[in-house]
């Protein structure tokens, strides 16, 4: 009884996500003082779960700070390296045009 | 994750065209998409890390660093899961950096000393209940800090918290455990 009521109360902050099984739940509601554990255990969970609700108001300068930080040129760069990637792309699909008919002269 | 942050005054299909345009470059959309998270991402790092000051530095840099990940930015989570991800990623790089310099040092024993000098009984005759755990729980250790913020503020799972923290499972609910049970003390024997 010693021995369940200790380990009871040692996994108790793990019992606010998993019910407590077996012969610990038989102990636990058998006992007054683990039942208030348990008890205290939930409040606290509710009282940390409230916290969610809480918004910190940020430094007033957060945006702008922001803003004047961004790298410009990297989205310029992305987007220079998409417009040479398809200029590469068409330059290849012209060359295989070409020597696939380059090809077909070859065997004619 | 079950929390669920949403850009305040603009609809959802709103945000998705700002994210839209965003990718492409436009600073305008980026600009309004900060304005209206700036709130969430800063108090995401007020939370894991316990320091104003540093939160302010953590969510300027989560911003600089979405910017920058845009163009990969695909739209398979919401915006501001995606931001969540960023600004616990971020934090950590700056706790790390943190504790190499002298000036702030956010490792275990700070944060221990600070939480003891939290006693209820100071604590209690300026503060409720709730006040007086909010504060426990910024004192704790950032490792503790962290899951318990996650997990039982944001309502993460185990997973998610071990996958953005880089620990396992285990050790996350290991950390989860310790860190109610410290906070549990806060409330002495009343129910």
């Amino acid at each position: 009884m010693r021995v369940l009521h200790h380990m009871a109360q040692r996994a108790m902050p793990s019992f606010v996500d998993v019910e407590a099984r077996g012969k610990l739940k038989d102990h636990i509601d058998s006992c007054i003082s683990c039942q208030a554990e348990a008890s205290r255990y939930r409040s606290l969970s509710r009282i940390i779960g409230s916290f969610s609700s809480e918004v910190y108001e940020p430094p007033f300068d957060l945006v702008p700070g922001v803003m004047a930080s961004l790298d410009r040129p990297y989205h310029e760069a992305k987007r220079r390296v998409k417009a040479g990637a398809a200029a590469g792309a068409a330059v290849a699909v012209a060359g295989a045009v070409v020597i696939a008919r380059l090809a077909r002269r070859r065997a004619a | 994750m079950s929390n669920d942050m949403t850009l305040r005054g603009v609809e959802p299909s709103g945000e998705e065209e700002l994210v839209r345009r965003a990718r492409l470059g436009d600073e305008q959309a980026f600009s309004a998409l900060v304005r209206g998270h700036q709130n969430d991402v800063f108090t995401l790092a007020n939370r894991l890390l316990g320091n104003r000051d540093l939160a302010a530095d953590v969510a300027q840099e989560s911003f600089i660093r979405a910017w920058k990940a845009m163009p990969n930015f695909r739209g398979d989570a919401k915006f501001s899961t995606w931001m969540h991800r960023i600004t616990v990623n971020t934090s950590w790089t700056w706790r790390e950096r943190a504790n190499r310099k002298a000036t702030y040092t956010l490792d275990d024993e700070f944060d221990i000393a600070d939480e003891h000098q939290l006693t209820p009984e100071l604590a209690g005759e300026r503060a409720e209940l709730r006040s007086l755990i909010g504060a426990h729980m910024a004192a704790l250790p950032t490792s503790l800090r962290a899951v318990i913020v996650l997990k039982d503020v944001y309502g993460w799972s185990h997973q998610e918290v071990a996958d953005e923290l880089g620990i396992t499972v285990s050790a996350a609910k290991v950390r989860l455990h310790r860190a109610r049970a410290r906070l549990r003390r806060v409330l002495g024997e009343k129910s």
